[in-house]
Formats: C-alpha cells, sequence, structure tokens
C-alpha cells in the first residue's frame, strides 16, 4: 500500500442535507480528508464535489465505496491525478515592509502567474491559482516575507480532454 | 382524491403490505395516530402500543428480523425520536430493513428550539441507511415509497422520516401505484468469477464457508446447505446467522468467532479455500491477529461492495445477492468429483463437532446456563416454527454456544450493536409477526439476563396489554456477568460495578404487570417449567437462578488471534486437535 494523494469526484443531486451527509459519513468512517470543494455543474440541480486526502490504496477504496452507497450519488470515481486537471486558488496578505522587498514580492508574482488584488502602503493582497503544488510553492516564497492571513480553497477537479502522451 | 400527509403514510405502509406499527404518540404526532385508528379500526394494521420509544425500534426491528418483512416503527418528535436512536443504531449494523417516522415541530417552527424539537435529520443520520426531514407535503408520496423500497433493497437497512406536523395535516393526491427508483446495488453477477471460484472450491482440498447475515437476507438458506453437502464443507455462522444451516446438520459447526466456539472457528483458519457469504468480517469475527486468517484463501460474497476487504483482505470476491451467487454456483458444481483429501478433511470436522458437542447435562445448584440451553434446545424442537431472540452478555453467548438453533430467522441477537435491552421488545415484535403471519402457536422466547431485562422491563405492560404472550428465560445471576467475567480474566478479579445486589424480584415483577412467572433452581424443574412457560399463552417470566461464577468460555483473550482460545469445558483432547 503506498500512501499518497487521492482525488476523488463525485456528481450529486444538489438537495438540502447532501453536503452533511458527506461530511458525516467521512467522520464516521474516520477518513482524513484534506480539502473538500462542492460547486455548481453543466447540469442543473447536480453538484460536483472534489475530495482530496492522503492515504493508501485500500483506504481511497473504502472511501469511494462508502460514499457511492449514499442515495445522492449519481457518479464518483478516483481520479488518476496524470490525467486530472487539478486547481485551486489562495489568497492571502503578504506584508511589504521596504520599496525593496515590495519589488521582490511583485516579481514572485510574476513568475507565478499570480495577481495582485489589493496594494495598500506595507502590504499585498495577492491570489494565486494553479495544481497545489504550485500553490504551496508560492505560498511558501510569500512566507519568507510574511503572510498576516491566508485562505485556501481546496482542489476542484476534472478529467483532462486529450490524450496525455509521454 | 387528496388526502392529508398523516393518511398519505398509512396508505403507503398499506400499498406496501405491512401488517404491524410499533409506535408511542406525542404531540407532534397527534394526525399521524388519529389515522392510526383510522387504519387500526379499518383492519388494514395492527398498531402496538409500547411503553418506551426504545422498545418501539427493537420490536419493528424484532418484527423485520422474524419475518423479513419491514418492521415499521412511530414516534412523536424530540424525546419520542431520540428515544428511538439506539434500536435505529442497533437496526443499521445488523442490516434490518426497518422505517421509522417521527413527528417534528411545525416547519415555520422549526430551528426555533422549540418544545419537543430536536434536529433528528441530524441525529439519524449516521445510525440509518438513508434519512428524511419531508417540508413539503407534495413531496410526501414518493418520500414514503421511496423510503419502503430503500429499507428493503439491496443490503436492508432503517430509514428515517421526520415529518413536521403541518406536513401531516396538509393535503396531497396519493397514488399507491406510484413507481419510485432507487439506486441499488445492480451489478450483474460475474459469472466468470462465479466459475473461477467453483473452481477453487472444487480443487480446494480442506473448502470451509462461514455465513453471515446476508445469507438470512437473502432467503439463501437451502443453497447454503446443498452447496455444502456438495463440497462437504464445514459451515460456521456469524452470530446473528445462527440457524441458516440447522445446527443439528453434521456440517454445521456453529457460531464462529473470538467468542465462539472451537469447532467453528478451526474450519476459517485451517482451511485451504473459505467461502464467506454475506458477513462483513467483524472484529468479533476475525479477533485480533488477522495474520492468522492468510493461510486460506478467502472467496468473500457479498452484496455491498464497501463490505469488500473493509476488515480483512481477500484473495477473491463476488459482488451480489448470496441467492443469486449461490444459486449460480449450485449451476456450475453440479459435476463434484470428491477427492480423498476433501473427505478426509469433512470427517475431521465431523469428528470436531462430535467432540465439542460435550455433555452439558449439569446437574449443578446454582444452574449452569449450559443446561438451561439444553433443555430450551430441547423443549423448542418440538415446534416446527419458533423464534429465540437474546439480550446482550453471557446470556447471548451462552445462547450462542449451546442452543441449537434448526431454522433461519429463527435467533435474534444483536451481534453489530451489542445492545442490552433488545432481546424482549425483538420477541414481542417476533410475536406480533408471528400473530399477524397466521403461527400465532410459533413460542418466542427472550434468553435474558437479569442486567439487561432490567432496561426494558417496562415492555412487561406492552406484552400483557396487547396480548404477545412471551417466554422471557431469564438466566439471572445478579452480575453483569459477561464484565464480571472480563474483570475476572484480566482485571485481576476486581470488580468494579458489575454486582446487581439482590434486587428485584422478577416474577413480583411480572405479576405487577399482569404477567406470570416462577422461579426455577433445580436442572430437573427446567424443562416442565418452559413448557409451562410456553402453554400459559401470557407473557412469561422463567427466573433461572444460575451460577454467577461460570464464565462462557472458550474465549480469544484480546489481542490474540482466533487459534489461541483460552478456558473452557472443552475436553483436551479437542483443543489438542483443533491446536
Amino acid at each position: 500500500m503506498t500512501n499518497g494523494l487521492h482525488v476523488i469526484s463525485l456528481k450529486v443531486l444538489d438537495q438540502p442535507g447532501v453536503l452533511q451527509r458527506i461530511s458525516s459519513l467521512i467522520s464516521r468512517r474516520n477518513f482524513n480528508i484534506h480539502t473538500i470543494t462542492a460547486g455548481a455543474t453543466e447540469s442543473e440541480g447536480i453538484t460536483r464535489i472534489t475530495i482530496t486526502f492522503w492515504g493508501d490504496d485500500n483506504t481511497a477504496n473504502q472511501v469511494v465505496r462508502q460514499l457511492d452507497k449514499l442515495q445522492e450519488v449519481k457518479w464518483i470515481e478516483e481520479l488518476d491525478k496524470e490525467t486530472t486537471l487539478l486547481r485551486e486558488i489562495a489568497l492571502m496578505k503578504v506584508q511589504a515592509k521596504s520599496p525593496e522587498e515590495r519589488a521582490d514580492i511583485l516579481n514572485f508574482v510574476n513568475v507565478y502567474g499570480a495577481k495582485v488584488v489589493e496594494a495598500v502602503k506595507d502590504g499585498l493582497a495577492v491570489e494565486v491559482t494553479g495544481g497545489p503544488k504550485k500553490v504551496s510553492s508560492f505560498i511558501g516564497v510569500m512566507e519568507t516575507f510574511g503572510v498576516t492571513q491566508l485562505v485556501r480553497s481546496g482542489a476542484l477537479a476534472i478529467e483532462r480532454m486529450g490524450e496525455v502522451t509521454y | 382524491m387528496k388526502i392529508r400527509g398523516a393518511k398519505v403514510v398509512l396508505e403507503a405502509l398499506k400499498s406496501d403490505g405491512v401488517k404491524a406499527i410499533f409506535g408511542f404518540p406525542g404531540g407532534a404526532v397527534m394526525e399521524l395516530y388519529d389515522e392510526v385508528l383510522s387504519a387500526v379500526d379499518a383492519g388494514n394494521v395492527r398498531h402496538v402500543l409500547c411503553r418506551h420509544e426504545q422498545g418501539v425500534a427493537h420490536a419493528a426491528d424484532g418484527y423485520y428480523r422474524a419475518l423479513g418483512e419491514v418492521g415499521v416503527g412511530f414516534s412523536t418528535s424530540g424525546p419520542g425520536g431520540t428515544n428511538l436512536l439506539t434500536g435505529m443504531a442497533t437496526a443499521f449494523l445488523d442490516s434490518s430493513a426497518c422505517l421509522y417516522v417521527s413527528g417534528q415541530v411545525p416547519t415555520s417552527m422549526m430551528g426555533t428550539d422549540a418544545f419537543q424539537e430536536a434536529d433528528m435529520f441530524g441525529l439519524t443520520l449516521n445510525v440509518t441507511k438513508h434519512n428524511y426531514k419531508v417540508t413539503d407535503v407534495n413531496k410526501l408520496p414518493y418520500v414514503m415509497k421511496e423510503a419502503l423500497a430503500i429499507a428493503q433493497t439491496g443490503r436492508p437497512g432503517p430509514v428515517f422520516i421526520d415529518l413536521p406536523r403541518d406536513v401531516q395535516q396538509k393535503e396531497v393526491e396519493f397514488d399507491s401505484n406510484m413507481t419510485v427508483n432507487v439506486k441499488a446495488n445492480n451489478n450483474s453477477l460475474d459469472k466468470m468469477k462465479v466459475k473461477e471460484a467453483v473452481k477453487m472450491l472444487l480443487q480446494a482440498e480442506r473448502p470451509a464457508i462461514l455465513a453471515g447475515g446476508g445469507v438470512l437476507m437473502s432467503g439463501a438458506w437451502n443453497e447454503l446447505v446443498q452447496l455444502a453437502e456438495l463440497l462437504m464443507a464445514p459451515v460456521s455462522t456469524t452470530l446473528v446467522a445462527k440457524g441458516v444451516i440447522p445446527e443439528t446438520h453434521p456440517l454445521a459447526m456453529g457460531m464462529a468467532g473470538f467468542h465462539g466456539r472451537r469447532t467453528a472457528n478451526f474450519p476459517l483458519i485451517n482451511s485451504d479455500v473459505l467461502l464467506a457469504v454475506g458477513c462483513r468480517f467483524s472484529d468479533r469475527v476475525t479477533a485480533w491477529q488477522q495474520s492468522v486468517w492468510s493461510k486460506t484463501q478467502i472467496i468473500h460474497v457479498d452484496i455491498d461492495f464497501a463490505e469488500i476487504e473493509k476488515n480483512l483482505p481477500v484473495d477473491m470476491y463476488i459482488l451480489g445477492d448470496a441467492k443469486k451467487v449461490l444459486t449460480e454456483m449450485l449451476n456450475q458444481v453440479s459435476n463434484v468429483e470428491m477427492n480423498g483429501k476433501k473427505l478426509e478433511w469433512s470427517n475431521k470436522v465431523k469428528e470436531l463437532k462430535e467432540m465439542c458437542d460435550c455433555n452439558i447435562e449439569f446437574e449443578d445448584v446454582p444452574l449452569k446456563p449450559q443446561r438451561v440451553m439444553r433443555e430450551l434446545s430441547k423443549v423448542l424442537s418440538k415446534y416446527k416454527r419458533h423464534v429465540v431472540t437474546t439480550e446482550v452478555g453471557q446470556n447471548q453467548i451462552f445462547a450462542g454456544h449451546f442452543l441449537k438453533s434448526t431454522h433461519p430467522r429463527s435467533f435474534l441477537t444483536s451481534g453489530g450493536l451489542g445492545t442490552m435491552g433488545f432481546g424482549f421488545p425483538a420477541a414481542i415484535g417476533a410475536k406480533v409477526a408471528m400473530q399477524v403471519s397466521g403461527q400465532p402457536d410459533a413460542p418466542v422466547v427472550d434468553v435474558a439476563g437479569d442486567g439487561s431485562l432490567m432496561m426494558v422491563c417496562q415492555e412487561f405492560a406492552t406484552a400483557v396489554e396487547n396480548e404477545i404472550p412471551v417466554v422471557i428465560a431469564l438466566l439471572n445471576n445478579r452480575w453483569l456477568g459477561m464484565v464480571k467475567q472480563w474483570q475476572k480474566l484480566f482485571f485481576g478479579a476486581r470488580y468494579s460495578a458489575t454486582n446487581l445486589g439482590e434486587v428485584p424480584d422478577f416474577v413480583k415483577l411480572a405479576e405487577a404487570f399482569g404477567a406470570k412467572g416462577e422461579v426455577v433452581e433445580r436442572p430437573g424443574e427446567i424443562r416442565e417449567a418452559l413448557e409451562r412457560a410456553i402453554r400459559e399463552g401470557v407473557p412469561y417470566v422463567v427466573d433461572f437462578k444460575t451460577d454467577p461464577e461460570e464464565d462462557i468460555l472458550p474465549m480469544v483473550p484480546p489481542p490474540k488471534g482466533l487459534n489461541e482460545m483460552i478456558g473452557g469445558r472443552c475436553p483436551p483432547d479437542l483443543v489438542e486437535r483443533c491446536g
């Protein structure tokens, strides 16, 4: 059993209590969830939920099979990370104590394709989107300047459209 | 024609063929109970007023387990609903098809901490197969139909409906022929896998079968016995599956598990191919050392994909209803070539079984529980149909070991949740099931302990008032015996909070409710007392004064494996041969 990050995607009926049901099951079964996100999809009445967690393959099977028993779960699959587009967004407030630091930060923002969404005298509010690793890496860099507040969205996932070749 | 929500509930039950409802009324189910009265008067259904909602929940569960038809329980909001919870969790862990409906404060007051308001939807989420909060009467007809279907489709389980009072009052069209679409385990049977499994079983030198509750639920007991006979394979059962193979059958090894019989555990871990059907390898079955299971190749048959490798790694699995899978196996197994090894193995386990069925005709005073079980088996063997329920603790395991179950759905016990106080109300439910299904003379006996019975003794009133003549075979040792046993074995005989003292007088207690009872202290009186209790036709307690020092053994001491059982009265040569 290899431990790794698993990505599970579900399409569920958008009904009252469905998120409560899913989070209750996760808690009851003692699954250790890393992130969970939910949002609208192309189909009306269907919500897509993405769950990521660290664990072995057996745990991943259990998460999928247990969730698949819920009446509202219409489709569920563990996504292969190689063939999946995984994105999250992070918002953070970064301290910029000097013009030099501010310039440095802007440089990193450029390199990472991040975006400044607000600037004040001694700091910047920055958003970054990308795969979880890129987001983590960017946050790591920003922390060297001082991050006073941070929020991450958790991952959204969708299967790639084309074949993946190496 | 439009009918009010409360009536929709009763009409949906009627269209599903429900013949009995267990319940307890209250302020949030006034309309529902108004309709109950009409339905009872019309002769559609029988209502049994229990004396506590936990009794309601267990009685509905017992009704399902005895009959195989959905058990229904009603309660009011708030405390009525929360009192159902233990019974609901019990039904959930043993996969009983039950429908529980509780009233709720009107939708306009929900969330205001109104009188008798509890978030029953939230509270029942984790102890039901599915649950509903119905806030729109237009959805109620579909919900009722769907709830009944979900409870009984695939792997059964309890379903709960939270029904606000205004929804009971409002009117809606109800079409009893409405069809619902329920998500079920529709996997088509993988016949190639069945073929492969059959091949493994045929080639096996030491095949064995472990049968669980799924065999009961799918009604696969005939197929199970046929297959076992063809393969000459011993059948061990889980506690809840007792009776799927008559325990008088030479291949029936009895209850397996850490509190199970030595001879039931032996084939599980000494076979070369093990067919496990409709069981979930709970910790009570596997004990604590999974490695001892690795010698055998396990074929796991279950309807629930999530049970595959949840608790134990297996070599192969087949998804499907036990009856369908076993039937297909029988189709393919028609020409069995018996190898000599199989015969040798089969003879060996049969011998072990005979050795294990040792003499338990103990003449001791105070009584040995084994002797009581022996006499109870003899008395019940005269009845084609009978039901035994148990409480939880030593009484349950004594029954598991020494009661000879001969019919499916004749042994009802809280195996998963281990709920003390299950047996008596479950017996009431089972007896009602016998009454409404034209078997009113089938005896129903609750094998009880004095600790468990005290938890639900108010149900004597239910049994008396509703003319439900159940027998309580009370193993009365004045201790919380199982906990005491553990304290004796593993805590240096430091008995903390397990002595129950001398009260009450259970015969007087029964009599106070209008039931009958008698005390039995001598082995020679056991059988006659049980026969009298059954014959009396009223709720009856037989208060057996049993030996508090008689432990239920053998058992596997934690954290050991199934191969390391301790103690017991097992003959030394049996112990040696089971190695």
